[in-house]
C-alpha cells in the first residue's frame, strides 16, 4: 500500500501510469492478508490530520488540484480514473455505466449486501475532483460528472440478451438500456467470473473461427470438440497453479478486444456455445484450475494488444451483443449455480483464490479522497450510504472508519491497484505485451482492480467465515465466527486493543500501523497523534525534495503560507523594537503569565522553562508589574555555567528555580558600582588640583644606560641636520592619549637635530591626528605665548618653537612631510616598500616633496610609533629586511609585551608608554638649544611694534651653571659640592625687546619656595636670596675672619657712603653670603642675623669646612663643569665639580657660592632647536599615580569580599 | 564546468602566487637563481600584483563608503522605518557628505583658516569621543575584575587577581624596599613568562601562516573557490 502522489520518481511517468500498480506486495501472503485489513483499516488518523492540514486551504487550493485528483494527463477511461467510488478497487464496468447506469438494476439474484454495493462503491472519487465550478461540498456533484465524463469517453460494454440469467442481466454492460447504450448494472456484484463474462456480453460476436483454430489444444475427453482449443489447453496444460483474477481479467480483456467482431456476437467456444453443464467447469474450475498463464499466451498470441480497442468498439456505435442459444443454457445453469453458490457464499468462498495474486486489501473500503474531507463526515452517507441491504459489518466499519484507505496516489495513477506486473507475477509472459498496451481503455474493465477489489471483499468474506486474523495472521475468533458477531463491540474493542498493544506497537515500529507505506517510506512518525501536513512537509524537505516535486497540495499548502499577510509591526511593543533594532517585523509577544498551573488560561512552565524566562525577562523589560523580582542577565548566565546536558535536554540534575530574594532595585545602578567609578574618577582627577595628593615618584628624568630607550634617544640625537626621518604613525585615536606625547616629543627632537620626518601610516585617522599633532603642537606655533603671530600680526617667536637649527619656520613640504595613507596593510606596506621612491613622491595633499628617495637605506632613521603588537610585526616583517637601519618602535604600555620579542634584530631602540616619554621629553627640555647650522641665513629678525607684554616665564629646564671660579684651594684640591637651593623665586620678567637682539628685563623676587626649574636657563643670579650661605643644604658654610687687627665697620651697603651698622672685632669670624658684582664687598650676616657689607679687602674667606689653608693652591674651573637639576623637585642639588689646575699658583680668588644673577634681557629669538613644556606633565603622572592606587584597592577590596563570601558559602553548605 | 572553474581558479592562484612569492623573496644576493628570477621580471611582476592589490583595497574602502551612504539613504526614505533609526541614518549621512564635502573644499583651496574645518572635526569631534570611549574601559575593567570571584572562587580566579595585582603594584612609582622587591618581581614576570609566552604566540603564527601559505602555493587550500 504505497502512495506515490508526491513521492512518485519522475522517471516513472508518464508511460506507465499504473505507478501505484507497481506498490501491490507480491507476494501471496498479501493475500492472506485481508484479515490485516480489518485492524488495518480502522482509526485513519493520521488521514485525519492530514487532512486536517489540507482542510484550510483545499479551498484556497481548489484551483491547484492534486495531481492525483486530476485526469487531464491521463487518458480516459484508464485504471484508476474510474473508480470514483471511492474504493480501492477500479469498478471501471461501473464508470462505464455512467449516470445512466442503472442503479435500480436487478439484482435479486445476488445478495442485497453484494447487490447495494454498487451504492457503496458510488463513493466519491479520487481521481478526479470538479474542476468546473461544481461544489465541492457536493460529494456527489463532481461524481456525476466524472461519471458523465467517462460515460461520455468510453467503451460501453454490450449487453446480454433476455435469455441470459437473471444475475447476468443484471450484470453491469451485459444487459442493454433502452436507449440502446451499453450499460452496466451498478448493482451487479463485482465478481470476477462475472467480469469476464461481462466482458464477454459486452463485446460483439465475432466472425473469425479460424483465428481460434490456430491454437493447438489437445483434445479434452469430455468436450473435445466444444470446448475451443485454447481453452481446452488452457484447461489441460496447467491446473492453474497461480490463478489470479487480475490476471485472468487481463488475459480476456486482450481476448474480449480481438474476439468482437462488430455484430455484436460473442465469439464464444463451440463447448460454451453448447449446453453441455457437466462439461463446463464451474466457478472454482474455472477460476481455481485454469492454467491462466496458457490462457494469457492463448489470447496474446492470437489478438493483438488492446490499444486498437476504442476503434474496435466506438462508443458511438454500440450493437447489441448476440448470446447464441447454448451459452444461454449454460449461462442459466451457471446463473443458478452461481446464485446459489452467492446465497450459500460458497462461489465466494472460492473467489479468493483468484486474488491470490492481489494485494489482499479489502477492496470495499474503499478509496477515499484526501482531499475530501466529507468523505469522512459522519454526517455524510458515503460512501456506504447505509442503503438498505449493506451488511452491518460494513455499515459499522463505515461508521468506525475502520476501513482500509488506499493512500491517493500520484497524478494519473489515482488508485492503489496492482499494476501489470503484478498481474503477471509469477507467469510466463514471454513475448507479453507492453503494460500500457494492455490497459487499453477499452480493456481496462479486466485491469482496472476490480477483479482484485471484488476478490478481496470475498476473500476478506473467506476470512471472515474462517476467522480473522490479525496481522500477524493469528486468528481471531476462528471458531465462532460471525459477521455481525466479529463487527460487534466486543470483537472491535479486541481488534483495537490488539493493534494498540506494544507487542503490536513494536511491531509497527514507530510508525502507526494506520499510517499508510508513503508515510512509512518517508519516515514519518504517524503515531496516531503526531502526523501533521507540517510534519510531512517537513520530512519531505530533509529527503531534499525540491517544492517542483512536492505534490499539488504540498505546494499550494506552500503557497498558502506564502501568501499569509504579513504580521503587523506596530504591534511590537517598543522595548521588543528597541532590543530588535533593524529587525522590521517582530511578532507581538503573547501574554503569558508565570502562575501556578491548572489555571484557565495560565502557561504552565517546567523548572527549565522558567529559568530562561526569567533569562529573557531580565532582558526585556516587560510591563507585567506582578512578577517577581528578577535577577539580571548577568546574575542568570553567571550563576553556573551552562550546562550542556541542559541545552540539550538531556540532564537529569534539577534546575533550580531563580527565586531572588533581594527587593526590587528600580532603575538605579548598583551602588558598588558606582562606588567603583566616583572612587576612580576622584583618584584621576584629583592630583591635578590638590597638591597634597601629588603622591609617588616622577618618571626618572633620564634612562639607564644602555637601555632600550637610551638607544632609541642616542639614535635620535646623533641625527644629522638635513637627514631624512622616516616616522610611521600606527596608532587610532584610542591610544591617542598614550602615544601622542611620544609623537610630540620625537618629533621635537628630529627638528631640534635639524632633520627631517616623513610621517606615514596604514591607518588613515592615526595619519591625519599625527598631522595635526605635529603642525598644532610641535611646528605651528600659533599659540602667542609660544611663538607664532599674534592677534596683530606681529610675528611673536618664543625660543626654539617653530624655527629649527636652519634659523627659519618649519614648514610643510620642506622640513616635514606627510606621506599618502598606506592602504592594504600588510601588502600595502609591501607595496610601499617596493615602490618607496613613488610612494613619497607627492604627500598626501598631491603636492610634490622633492624627496630622493629610493630605498628605506635613504632615511637616517625609520621610527614606528604603534597601538598593537601587529603594527610593529608589520613593520618588522615587511620593511626591516630591506633596510640595513634597524627600527626605532615605541609602543603602547599594552602592547609592550607582545612587541618586546622584535626588538631583537631588527629593532634597536624601543620606548613604552607614557613613562619613557616623560623621560625623553625630560631629557630634552634639559639640554640647551644647539647652536644654529652654520651658513644659516633664514634667522628670523623680530620687530617688534609694541612692547612685549611681560609675561611670567617658568621655564623647568635644567639650570646649567658653568661658573667661572678662580678658587684658591685648601689642602683638598678637589672638591665635589652639592648645594641645595632652599628658595628659588618666582621671576616675573618684563622683558624690553629692542630693533637689537637685546632686551632689558627687570626681576621681582619673590621669596617663596618655587622650583628650580622655574628660573630661565641663563639668569645668574647676584645675590644669593634669603641670604643663606648653607649652600646645597650640605651645611656646608662660607665664613671668614677679619683679616685685620682693627675692628671693621659693616656697612648697610656694599660702598663706603654706607651707613655703619656694626663692627666686627679684629680675628674674627664671619658668615659669607654673598657679595657684589666686582667683588670688593661681602655680604655678611651677623649673629643677630642682621646683615650688612664689609670691604673684602679686610676679610680673608676660609675654605669650607677645611679651615684655613695651609698650602694655597690655585684651580682653574673645568669648562665641562656643569650644574645639572637632576630631578623637577623643588629642591635640587647642583654638582660643582672642580678640578685642580696643574699650576700651583697660590693665588686665592675669593670663592664666590652659586650666585645667581638677574637676566640682563629677555631670551633671544632662538637660533637653536629647545623644548617647551608639556602642559600637566607632572599632575598628569600624579593622576595615574592616584588611578593606579585607586584601581588596586579597588580589585583588592573585591578579591577579599569575594573570598570571603565564598568562604562563608562554603561553610553553610 | 565547475570543476573546470574551479581547478582553473587554482592554477590562477598557484602561479600568481610563486610568481609573486619569487618575486619578493629572491632578491639580487642569490646568485644564478636571482639571475634568473631577474630574467623572468618576476620581481617587477609581483610588483604589479601587490600594486593590483592595494589598489583593489582602496577601491573597496570607496565601495564600502558608497554601500554605507546608499543603506542608510534607504533607511531615512523607507517605508516602515522608525522615526529615531530616520534620524540616526540622517546624522549618519549628513556627516558622511559632509566631511566629504569639507575636504574636497579644503583641497581646492575654497576653504582656508588655521585650524582648518576638518582639522577641527577630527581633533574635536571625533578624537574627543574616541578617547572618553577608550576611557570608560578603565571603569568596566576594574568592575569586571572587582567582580571576577563574586560567584564562585577558583583558583585561576585567584592566580589571576594575584597576578594583577602583582604587576600594578610593581608600577607604583614608590621608591620604598618592598616596593623595590615588587618591582623586580614585576620585572621578571614581564622579562621572563610574559614574553616567552607572547614569543611562543608569535612562532605558533609565523608556522601557521607559513603553513597556511604553503597549502595555498600547492593548490591544498582553494577557499578562493567560493
Amino acid at each position: 500500500m504505497t502512495d506515490d502522489f508526491d513521492k512518485r520518481p519522475p522517471d516513472e511517468e508518464p508511460e506507465d501510469d499504473f505507478d501505484w500498480l507497481k506498490d501491490v506486495p507480491d507476494d501471496d501472503s498479501s493475500s492472506s492478508r485481508s484479515g490485516d485489513n480489518l485492524g488495518f483499516t480502522g482509526e485513519l488518523s493520521w488521514r485525519q490530520d492530514v487532512e486536517d492540514a489540507f482542510d484550510d486551504q483545499l479551498n484556497e487550493a481548489n484551483a491547484d488540484t492534486p495531481d492525483w485528483q486530476q485526469t487531464d494527463n491521463q487518458p480516459k477511461g484508464q485504471p484508476g480514473k474510474s473508480g470514483n467510488l471511492g474504493f480501492t478497487g477500479e469498478l471501471d464496468w461501473l464508470r462505464a455505466s455512467g449516470e445512466e447506469a442503472a442503479p435500480e438494476a436487478n439484482d435479486t439474484d445476488v445478495p442485497d449486501w453484494l447487490a447495494r454495493m454498487d451504492l457503496a462503491q458510488s463513493s466519491p472519487p479520487l481521481d478526479e475532483t470538479p474542476d468546473d465550478g461544481t461544489d465541492v461540498d457536493d460529494s456527489m456533484a463532481w461524481l456525476q460528472q466524472d461519471d458523465e465524463f467517462d460515460a461520455e469517453d468510453e467503451l460501453e460494454p454490450a449487453t446480454l440478451e433476455d435469455d441470459a440469467p437473471d444475475w447476468m442481466q443484471d450484470l453491469g454492460g451485459l444487459r442493454a438500456s433502452d436507449e440502446g447504450e451499453l450499460q452496466t448494472s451498478n448493482a451487479l456484484p463485482d465478481t470476477g467470473a462475472l467480469d469476464w463474462l461481462q466482458e464477454y456480453a459486452a463485446e460483439p460476436a465475432t466472425d473469425e473461427p479460424e483465428e481460434v483454430d490456430e491454437f493447438e489444444l489437445p483434445p479434452e475427453p469430455t468436450a473435445e470438440n466444444d470446448v475451443p482449443d485454447w481453452m481446452a489447453g488452457a484447461y489441460d496444460s496447467t491446473p492453474a497453479a497461480e490463478p489470479t483474477s487480475s490476471l485472468f481479467t487481463d488475459d480476456l480483456d486482450s481476448e474480449s478486444v480481438e474476439g468482437t467482431t462488430g455484430t455484436g456476437e460473442l465469439d464464444l467456444p463451440p463447448w460454451l456455445m453448447e449446453d453441455t453443464p457437466a462439461e463446463l467447469p464451474n466457478e472454482n474450475d474455472l477460476f481455481g484450475e485454469f492454467d491462466t498463464g496458457m490462457l494469457r499466451e492463448a489470447a496474446e498470441s492470437e489478438y493483438p494488444p488492446a490499444p486498437a480497442i476504442p476503434e474496435a468498439a466506438p462508443p458511438e456505435e454500440p450493437e447489441e451483443p448476440v448470446v447464441k442459444g447454448r451459452i444461454t443454457d449454460w449461462l442459466e445453469r451457471e446463473s443458478e449455480i452461481a446464485s446459489s453458490k452467492i446465497e450459500q457464499d460458497d462461489f465466494l468462498n472460492t473467489l479468493p483464490e483468484f486474488t491470490s495474486q492481489s494485494t489482499g486489501e479489502f477492496p470495499v473500503t474503499g478509496e477515499l479522497p484526501p482531499t475530501s474531507n466529507e468523505w469522512f463526515d459522519e454526517s455524510e452517507p458515503e460512501p456506504f450510504d447505509a442503503a438498505d441491504g449493506v451488511p452491518d459489518w460494513l455499515t459499522e466499519l463505515q461508521d468506525q472508519g475502520d476501513i482500509t484507505v488506499d493512500e491517493p496516489v500520484q497524478a494519473g495513477s489515482a488508485y492503489d491497484m496492482p499494476d501489470d506486473d503484478d498481474l503477471f507475477a509469477g507467469l510466463d509472459l514471454g513475448d507479453a505485451p507492453p503494460v500500457e498496451q494492455a490497459a487499453a481503455p477499452a480493456g481496462e474493465f479486466f485491469n482496472t482492480g476490480e477483479l482484485r477489489n471484488i476478490d478481496d471483499i470475498l476473500s476478506s468474506y473467506k476470512d471472515i467465515e474462517t476467522g480473522v486474523s490479525d496481522r500477524t495472521g493469528n486468528l481471531v475468533n476462528q471458531a465462532d465466527f460471525d459477521m455481525d458477531s466479529l463487527l460487534s463491540d466486543d470483537e472491535l474493542d479486541k481488534i483495537s486493543s490488539l493493534r494498540q498493544s506494544d507487542e503490536r506497537r513494536a511491531e509497527m515500529g514507530d510508525i502507526s500501523p494506520d499510517a499508510p507505506d508513503w508515510l512509512s517510506d518517508i519516515g514519518v512518525s504517524v503515531g496516531s497523534d503526531d502526523v501533521s501536513a507540517a510534519a510531512i512537509v517537513r520530512k519531505q524537505a530533509q529527503n531534499e525534495r525540491g517544492l517542483d516535486e512536492l505534490s499539488d497540495q504540498l505546494q499550494a499548502l506552500h503557497q498558502a503560507g506564502l501568501d499569509l499577510p504579513a504580521p503587523v509591526t506596530n504591534d511590537a511593543p517598543d522595548n521588543m523594537k528597541a532590543l530588535l533594532i533593524g529587525v522590521p517585523e517582530i511578532l507581538s509577544p503573547a501574554p503569558m503569565r508565570i502562575g501556578k498551573p491548572a489555571l484557565a488560561e495560565d502557561l504552565v512552565l517546567s523548572a527549565s522553562h522558567r529559568e530562561k524566562v526569567n533569562l529573557l525577562q531580565s532582558l526585556i523589560a516587560t510591563d507585567d508589574q506582578t512578577k517577581e523580582p528578577q535577577l539580571s542577565a548577568i546574575d542568570v548566565t553567571l550563576d553556573d555555567s551552562p550546562d550542556l546536558d541542559d541545552l540539550a535536554g538531556t540532564s537529569t540534575r534539577a534546575i533550580p528555580v531563580i527565586t531572588s530574594t533581594r527587593k526590587k532595585r528600580g532603575a538605579l545602578p548598583k551602588i558598588d558600582r558606582l562606588l567603583i567609578a566616583v572612587v576612580l574618577a576622584v583618584a584621576v582627577i584629583l592630583p591635578f588640583v590638590v597638591r597634597g595628593l601629588r603622591i609617588g615618584q616622577l618618571p626618572p628624568l633620564s634612562f639607564a644606560a644602555g637601555s632600550a630607550q637610551q638607544v632609541a634617544f642616542d639614535r635620535v640625537a646623533n641625527l644629522q641636520p638635513g637627514d631624512t626621518v622616516l616616522i610611521a604613525a600606527e596608532y587610532g585615536l584610542t591610544d591617542a592619549a598614550e602615544l601622542d606625547t611620544t609623537l610630540d616629543t620625537l618629533l621635537r627632537h628630529i627638528f631640534s637635530r635639524g632633520a627631517r620626518p616623513v610621517i606615514v601610516s596604514t591607518n588613515a585617522i592615526g595619519l591625519l591626528h599625527a598631522k595635526n599633532v605635529l603642525e598644532r603642537g610641535v611646528v605651528s606655533g600659533l599659540d602667542v605665548k609660544d611663538g607664532g603671530t599674534d592677534s596683530t600680526g606681529n610675528i611673536v617667536v618664543s625660543p626654539g618653537l617653530g624655527i629649527n637649527r636652519f634659523g627659519r619656520i618649519i614648514t610643510l613640504g620642506k622640513d616635514y612631510f606627510i606621506a599618502p595613507f598606506i592602504a592594504g596593510d600588510t601588502v600595502g606596506l609591501r607595496d610601499f616598500s617596493q615602490n618607496i621612491g613613488g610612494r613619497l613622491a607627492t604627500d598626501y595633499n598631491g603636492k610634490p616633496t622633492n624627496l630622493q628617495i629610493t630605498s628605506y637605506n635613504d632615511f637616517a632613521l625609520i621610527a614606528v610609533i604603534a597601538e598593537r603588537s601587529d603594527d610593529v610585526r608589520r613593520w618588522a616583517e615587511q620593511v626591516a629586511p630591506l633596510t640595513s637601519n634597524p627600527l626605532l618602535i615605541a609602543v603602547s604600555a599594552a602592547a609592550a609585551p607582545m612587541a618586546e620579542p622584535y626588538t631583537v634584530g631588527s629593532v634597536n631602540g624601543m620606548l613604552v608608554g607614557y613613562k619613557d616619554a616623560y623621560t625623553y621629553r625630560a631629557i630634552l627640555e634639559a639640554q640647551a638649544p644647539l647652536a644654529p647650522i652654520a651658513g644659516s641665513t633664514n634667522i628670523p629678525t623680530v620687530v617688534p611694534t609694541k612692547p612685549p607684554t611681560a609675561t611670567a616665564v617658568t621655564p623647568t629646564a635644567t639650570v646649567t651653571l658653568t661658573p667661572s671660579i678662580t678658587y684658591t684651594p685648601s689642602a683638598t684640591p678637589t672638591i665635589t659640592r652639592t648645594p641645595t637651593i632652599t628658595r628659588t623665586p618666582t621671576i616675573t620678567l618684563t622683558p624690553t625687546v629692542t630693533n637689537t637682539p637685546t632686551a632689558t628685563a627687570t626681576a621681582t623676587f619673590t621669596p617663596t619656595n618655587i622650583r628650580a626649574s622655574d628660573l630661565p636657563p641663563t639668569w645668574t643670579p647676584t645675590t644669593l636670596p634669603g641670604g643663606s650661605s648653607d649652600i646645597g643644604g650640605q651645611g656646608l658654610l662660607i665664613t671668614g675672619v677679619v683679616n685685620v687687627s682693627d675692628a671693621v665697620n659693616v656697612r648697610d651697603n656694599p660702598s663706603r657712603s654706607g651707613k655703619v651698622i656694626a663692627s666686627l672685632p679684629a680675628r674674627s669670624t664671619v658668615q659669607i653670603i654673598g657679595r657684589n658684582e666686582d667683588g670688593t664687598w661681602l655680604q655678611i650676616k651677623l649673629e643677630d642675623e642682621r646683615e650688612g657689607w664689609v670691604s673684602a679687602s679686610l676679610i680673608r674667606i676660609n675654605e669650607p669646612g677645611t679651615g684655613t689653608p695651609t698650602t694655597p693652591v690655585a684651580y682653574n674651573v673645568d669648562e665641562n663643569a656643569h650644574v645639572s637639576l637632576l630631578s623637577d623637585s623643588n629642591y635640587q642639588p647642583i654638582a660643582v665639580n672642580l678640578q685642580a689646575s696643574p699650576s700651583p699658583s697660590p693665588t686665592l680668588t675669593p670663592f664666590i657660592p652659586a650666585t645667581l644673577a638677574a637676566p640682563a634681557a629677555a631670551p633671544l629669538p632662538a637660533q637653536g632647536a629647545s623644548i617647551k613644556t608639556t602642559p600637566y606633565r607632572d599632575q598628569r603622572w600624579y593622576g595615574m599615580t592616584l588611578g593606579l592606587l585607586a584601581v588596586i584597592g579597588v580589585i583588592t577590596l573585591g578579591a577579599i569580599i569575594n573570598i570571603v563570601r565564598g568562604l562563608f558559602r562554603r561553610g553553610r553548605k | 564546468m565547475t570543476r573546470l572553474g574551479s581547478a582553473l581558479a587554482t592554477a590562477i592562484v598557484i602561479v600568481v602566487g610563486i610568481i609573486t612569492f619569487l618575486g619578493l623573496v629572491v632578491g639580487s644576493s642569490l646568485g644564478g637563481l636571482s639571475t634568473v628570477i631577474n630574467a623572468f621580471a618576476f620581481p617587477t611582476i609581483a610588483n604589479a600584483f601587490l600594486q593590483l592589490t592595494v589598489i583593489t583595497v582602496a577601491i573597496t574602502v570607496l565601495i564600502g563608503i558608497v554601500n554605507l551612504v546608499i543603506v542608510h539613504l534607504g533607511r531615512v526614505f523607507g517605508r516602515g522605518k522608525p522615526v529615531s533609526q530616520r534620524i540616526n541614518s540622517l546624522v549618519l549621512v549628513v556627516s558622511a557628505i559632509g566631511v566629504i564635502v569639507l575636504g574636497v573644499l579644503e583641497r581646492a583651496g575654497v576653504l582656508t583658516g588655521s585650524p582648518s574645518p576638518t582639522t577641527v572635526l577630527l581633533e574635536g569631534v571625533q578624537v574627543s569621543i574616541e578617547s572618553a570611549l577608550a576611557g570608560l574601559v578603565l571603569f568596566a575593567l576594574v568592575y569586571g575584575a572587582y567582580r571576577l570571584m563574586r560567584r564562585r572562587v577558583t583558583g585561576s580566579g585567584l592566580l589571576f587577581t594575584l597576578v594583577l595585582l602583582l604587576i600594578l603594584t610593581g608600577a607604583l612609582p614608590f621608591s620604598t624596599p618592598a616596593m623595590r622587591t615588587v618591582g623586580i618581581v614585576r620585572d621578571w614576570l614581564m622579562a621572563v613568562p610574559v614574553s616567552a609566552g607572547a614569543r611562543g604566540i608569535l612562532l605558533g603564527i609565523a608556522l601557521a601562516v607559513t603553513v597556511a601559505g604553503a597549502r595555498v602555493l600547492i593548490g591544498q587550500d582553494r577557499s578562493y573557490r567560493d
